[in-house]
């Protein structure tokens, strides 16, 4: 006999969705504060890439914010309690660490170029430092991961590769039937970021681990 | 695929995490699997099943049946 399905919490989601859309809410007003400041210095490329930057690094503070403050952070991300928090802690550090390295390198990557205002030489640095970062967080993460963290692993990087192979070779055949621009490099940039976010997403949906503990 | 895994751990008086603890494996591991959203590997269903002390086909419920 199987026991009945038990209910999410619902309050619980509300709350995840409330501050899901509250940092979606910021970056966009953050993204629109700046582009009168910045409307005809940077490529449109760079305003995605900028876009992407500061939704990395909103949740990378978003989950900051429950590791240092846990009972905000019980309330907010997908852990059952104060333990379940403390036994994630390790994971999530390294989330976070990811999330705002990459988040700021994006960030200065598109404020940067012949007519931007951050020098080129600190954000290549940022970048490198990032990609760094990303590679050290893969490899030191991976053993803490158990089975299901795995899986979603991969089934990220295929999601990713899905996204990035659409969006890319439609733009290609686009650009090459005249029927748009080429695609300028930042905006590559940003469209494997915003994929690689977008994969992490679907594949941690699939698995319902954008749901609270039920 | 559909499973007693929440029925079994209930029995037990465990939570999520004291079974996630007792398995070697996350309290979203557990989550997944009692959602149906995440079917075990194969060493995991064993774990569970002597865990439980209930053969692998009682925990995990599959329809499929082989032609006649």
């Amino acid at each position: 006999m199987k026991s009945a399905p038990a209910q999410p919490n619902l309050r619980k989601a509300a709350l995840q969705m409330a501050g899901g859309g509250v940092v979606g809410l910021i970056g966009a007003l953050s993204v629109s504060a700046l582009l009168p400041e910045i409307r005809g210095t940077i490529a449109p490329g760079a305003v995605a890439l900028l876009g992407v930057g500061m939704i990395y690094g909103l949740i990378g503070l978003m989950v900051g914010l429950g590791l240092v403050l846990p009972r905000v952070g019980v309330a907010l991300l997908n852990v059952a309690d104060r333990e379940d928090l403390a036994e994630q802690r390790a994971v999530l550090t390294r989330s976070v660490i990811t999330c705002v390295a990459l988040g700021g390198a994006l960030m200065l990557l598109a404020l940067s170029g012949p007519t931007g205002r951050v020098p080129d030489t600190l954000a290549a640095g940022a970048m490198i430092a990032a990609v760094i970062v990303m590679a050290a967080v893969t490899v030191t993460q991976w053993p803490l991961y158990d089975e299901l963290m795995r899986g979603v692993s991969m089934e990220a990087a295929a999601a990713m590769s899905t996204i990035v192979s659409v969006v890319v070779m439609s733009w290609a055949m686009l650009s090459h039937f005249g029927r748009t621009g080429p695609m300028d490099p930042l905006g590559l940039i940003a469209v494997l970021a915003g994929s690689l976010l977008l994969g992490t997403f679907i594949a941690a949906g699939r698995r319902g681990l954008m749901m609270p503990p039920q | 695929m559909e499973n007693r895994l929440r029925e079994l751990r209930e029995r037990e008086g465990w939570s999520q995490g004291e079974l996630a603890r007792r398995l070697g494996v996350s309290r979203q591991t557990i989550n997944a699997v009692e959602t149906d959203k995440y079917d075990p590997s194969l060493p995991l269903a064993l774990r569970m099943s002597r865990l439980f002390g209930v053969p692998v086909p009682d925990i995990f419920i599959d329809q499929w049946e082989p032609e006649a």
